[in-house]
């Protein structure tokens, strides 16, 4: 095998593919599990493994008031790693399971695998056979919504009630669904499917100066409520009318769902035990704080792979197991996951891999209305936008304010302000509790420095925090 | 496209393509990749209606060219359900009128490095990396990325393209320290070793060590300077060099002139613009900006994002966006520039589209933004160094980070990357573990606070990542630069 033309395969249209057409449901994991099989049988070289997933999307985006895009299809990540047993790993990403197509990357990587060194990285070392839980991320009704053109179809409950209110309207109905399935030549072999929807709208006052936001973010068809999505956003509209400059300090913050979900997303890094980077560790030591108070004693984090609002695969894209576990409960940290490579270096036992999915609970939870009356004087964020990590170790980000900001005084919202940047560690947020909402998934809408769409479910409360640090005018509506 | 045709459309066009790429470092390989795909877009009543998928067969493209017909019109049907409303909007938008092409388009390429043994990469890796301990306490940054994409376009309008576009990403440069601090490090980017439209042959130009030398050099002279924490905050003089000066311009005026943005395609995902409503910048009676300021774009070799024919199929134009520090025109598509119709009457212009169309992969929807923006520099020579000669204290601020508010209108920036600069002479490096950091507010910035623009020989290209629609897609924004000096720049407290 000459390693010299990389990835020169073939492209010819052919009479059959195995491909599944726009338009028809992702393929099931029975389906999906063959086709590995199949892959993974063609391989030659002691150590291989596959990786395939399949997403089915269908979005519809509304902008200047009407539906301008509708976007459709299927898409397949298929990663093949091979090694010969003495080199380290060599990978393939290919975006096809036609099965000539596997073939020919097959036979190219295996050439590679016998000449190059690759990274050992690529392979977990040998581990026992992962046990794995249910999956319970699927839902037929919202899978079978992405058949049959729904994306649209939904959009006039999500924008009427906006342009009703007199304002303009922005919004996005996004259904997705995913299959996926992991085999190697340790004798691993997992697969399993999830679906996921999302919808936001954005009002837009005449003038625009001044918008509100809202969205939802959930697995199953029939949790949807759009009706009340679109009332958010009016609500959120008719309160942002006219914002006035506000001089930025510390204040009082009343976070809503989709402001505090923006912000522990970008923390996820620190819930994971192989990562010593976060205020989880103990600089010095380099070991976790377990049994330490990390954050107010109200506060619980938890992940959980069948939690009702928003699980996750119970095996991550390399097999390896995902199950639930309580990081902090009433503020103080209980247990940190680590994944199989490091569980076995380590003798943490049973590995986990670190989680999707994140529950932000709250001890005594408080309705949004009376924490606004509590408040003598703050600011109520419903979200916030550009968020941008700046330093690892604290969790300090900045990031804007966005789809409406307000001022509270006297326990009433006073007037909207205009939008605020802001610099602050949810970390140390966290220790600054005033008071937890209830708990829900919130949604994210446009959010490329959290990852891919759809965002994992972030599962958390409204939360009033002291001292919330807003450093400048963003002037950003 | 027949198929489309057949099923009653006003437009359909049709992307269909292969990616591939690798990546490779003196430590070995990377990781690669090879993807194909496709995505039929079918126009009905002003409605897109895009579908995508991977199965390069007449018959799942076809069908997929049915499907899409049909669900536009279903889009349609829907916007026939939405409320009237007084504002305006639900407008049927025309399309800026693109004359029919065929042929061919290929980057000239002297060696495809995909036809390169991965072992001599690697080598010629280790080569650079084996220059570095011969400085002293200097090591190496040496990798690179190959991407190449064949892009076949065709539309209903008879348009027939296909293009290769072949792209190296490198990452060359020195890094250097001092013994007695080794985790204070000095990085220097080699010369000239951008993204670009080329071939293997960028890693073969004879002068690489020359350049190499010159890194080191430049990281060494620098380590020898006293490190900073600068936490004095206040309104300090800054000169930007050319590759900040290109990321303020990549992140900031490049998007702020976006047509997708300007006229609210984007207003569910990335933003607007604090330039929204255009008209007002258009015919302003004061220019927005400094007249220092002119800013111009293309899609032209050697820049990233040269192609033949845009994702609309048009063939870029250059153009200009800001003349003298006045708005004189936006990035547009087919999609966008009918809405700059009346402004192009005004000047005498046609109304089409500059290019700009762009995709992430074959199998992504088209949008705005594909250009590589141009800041013009000083007639004259002007020199970083005469830029902050008469500084009585400020900065040099050598690369970048921006992070902008969604209209754009302000952005908090760092940068560990630069120099105190102390009665026109520097006195110390900023530190890259504490960085200087900086609120700016786009419209003082490249007005009142812009003072003075370097010559072409401070001239830096940046390439930032941006994203936008829903679901986002990352895009690459190039933009080139010279120096600039912006005077009462807020440096803030970030602690």
């Amino acid at each position: 095998m000459n390693p010299v033309n990389p990835l020169s395969l073939s492209a010819k249209p052919r009479d059959t593919v195995r491909d599944t057409p726009v338009g028809t449901p992702v393929l099931t994991t029975d389906a999906l599990t063959a086709i590995a099989r199949e892959t993974l049988n063609t391989f030659t070289t002691d150590l291989a493994s596959v990786s395939i997933a399949q997403v089915v999307t269908s979005i519809a985006r509304v902008s200047r008031n009407r539906v301008r895009l509708t976007n459709d299809g299927s898409d397949f990540t298929v990663r093949l790693v091979a090694s010969d047993g003495v080199r380290g790993g060599v990978e393939l990403w290919l975006n096809t399971v036609d099965p000539v197509r596997l073939r020919e990357g097959i036979t190219y990587l295996e050439g590679l695998a016998r000449t190059q060194s690759g990274d050992p990285a690529r392979f977990v070392t040998t581990y026992r056979q992962p046990v794995y839980g249910p999956n319970t991320t699927w839902f037929d009704r919202t899978a079978a919504a992405l058949n049959d053109g729904s994306a649209s179809a939904l959009i006039p409950t999500l924008v009427n009630p906006v342009l009703d209110a007199g304002f303009h309207a922005a919004a996005f109905a996004g259904l997705w669904a995913r299959s996926m399935v992991y085999a190697d030549t340790f004798g691993t072999l997992v697969a399993g499917r999830e679906t996921d929807m999302e919808f936001t709208v954005t009002g837009r006052t005449p003038e625009n100066r001044a918008s509100g936001w809202a969205g939802q973010a959930v697995r199953d068809w029939n949790k949807l409520d759009l009706g009340t999505v679109a009332q958010d956003a009016v609500r959120l509209t008719r309160l942002a009318t006219q914002p006035v400059k506000f001089e930025p300090g510390r204040y009082t913050a009343i976070l809503g769902r989709p402001a505090l979900a923006q912000l522990v997303r970008r923390i996820t890094y620190a819930f994971d035990g192989t990562v010593p980077l976060s205020q989880f560790f103990d600089p010095k030591t380099q070991r976790p704080k377990l049994g330490q108070r990390v954050m107010d004693e109200r506060i619980t984090i938890r992940s959980d792979p069948n939690d009702p609002d928003g699980g996750y695969l119970p095996f991550s894209s390399d097999g390896r197991v995902c199950t639930a576990g309580i990081w902090v409960e009433r503020g103080a940290l209980k247990a940190l996951p680590y994944g199989a490579g490091a569980a076995i270096d380590l003798g943490v036992a049973p590995p986990n891999q670190p989680p999707d999915s994140l529950r932000i609970e709250g001890a005594t939870p408080i309705t949004i209305d009376d924490m606004i009356a509590q408040c003598k004087r703050g600011i109520y964020v419903n979200r916030f936008a550009n968020i941008e990590l700046l330093d690892i170790p604290t969790g300090q980000m900045t990031g804007v304010t966005s789809g409406g900001c307000y001022l509270i005084r006297d326990g009433k919202i006073d007037k909207a302000i205009k939008d605020l940047r802001f610099l602050e560690s949810p970390f140390f947020a966290l220790n600054r509790v005033e008071a937890v909402g209830h708990t829900a998934r919130a949604a994210f809408g446009y959010a490329p420095w959290q990852g891919d769409w759809p965002i994992a479910p972030t599962i958390v409360p409204p939360l009033m925090v002291r001292d919330f640090n807003f450093i400048a005018l963003a002037e950003a509506i | 496209m027949d198929a489309a045709l057949q099923s009653d459309v006003e437009f359909a066009d049709i992307r269909v393509g292969t990616q591939r790429q690798y990546d490779i470092s003196a430590a070995g390989m990377g990781g690669l990749s090879s993807a194909v795909g496709y995505s039929v877009r079918v126009r009905a009543q002003g409605t897109w209606s895009v579908k995508h998928g991977t199965a390069l067969t007449t018959d799942a493209v076809t069908s997929t060219a049915r499907e899409a017909a049909v669900t536009a019109r279903n889009a349609a049907a829907v916007n026939a359900t939405l409320r009237r409303t007084k504002l305006g909007g639900l407008d049927t938008l025309e399309l800026a009128p693109a004359p029919v092409v065929t042929g061919e388009w290929h980057v000239p390429v002297e060696v495809d490095p995909f036809t390169v043994p991965f072992d001599d990469t690697v080598r010629l890796c280790e080569s650079l990396a084996g220059l570095g301990p011969r400085f002293g306490h200097v090591g190496t940054l040496a990798s690179v990325r190959w991407t190449t994409e064949t892009i076949v376009f065709a539309s209903t309008d008879g348009s027939l393209v296909t293009q290769t576009l072949p792209r190296a990403i490198p990452n060359f440069g020195a890094v250097a320290w001092l013994p007695s601090s080794t985790g204070d490090t000095v990085y220097v980017a080699l010369a000239g070793a951008e993204p670009a439209s080329r071939g293997y042959e960028i890693v073969l130009a004879t002068d690489l060590p020359d350049r190499y030398r010159a890194a080191a050099e430049e990281a060494i002279r620098l380590r020898e300077l006293p490190i900073t924490t600068f936490d004095d905050v206040g309104r300090y003089p800054i000169v930007f060099g050319g590759s900040a000066f290109a990321a303020l311009a990549a992140t900031i005026l490049s998007p702020a002139l976006d047509g997708d943005r300007i006229f609210g395609f984007e207003a569910d995902a990335s933003g607007d613009s604090f330039l929204v409503p255009i008209d007002d910048a258009l015919h302003a009676a004061t220019p927005a900006f400094s007249p220092l300021l002119t800013m111009s774009a293309h899609r032209a070799l050697p820049s990233p994002v040269a192609v033949g024919w845009d994702d609309d199929g048009v063939t870029p134009e250059p153009y200009t966006l800001i003349e003298h520090g006045r708005v004189v025109d936006v990035h547009t598509t087919r999609d966008t520039a009918p809405l700059m119709a009346e402004w192009y009457r005004q000047r005498n212009q046609p109304m089409r589209s500059h290019g700009c169309s762009v995709t992430a992969s074959p199998t992504g929807a088209p949008v705005g933004g594909g250009s590589h923006v141009v800041v013009h520099p000083a007639s004259t020579t002007i020199s970083n160094e005469s830029l902050w000669r008469d500084m009585t204290h400020g900065f040099f601020m050598r690369g970048l980070r921006v992070n902008p508010s969604p209209t754009l209108s302000s952005a908090a920036a760092s940068s560990g990357y630069g120099l105190e600069i102390k009665h026109g002479k520097p006195i110390a490096r900023l530190n890259p573990y504490e960085p200087l950091r900086i609120s700016v507010a786009a419209r003082s910035l490249f007005d009142k606070q812009m003072v003075a623009l370097g010559g072409s020989n401070t001239v830096g290209t940046g390439f930032e990542t941006l994203s936008k629609s829903m679901p986002w897609q990352r895009l690459w924004q190039p933009a080139t630069a010279p120096a600039a000096r912006c005077d009462n720049v807020d440096v803030i407290k970030w602690s």
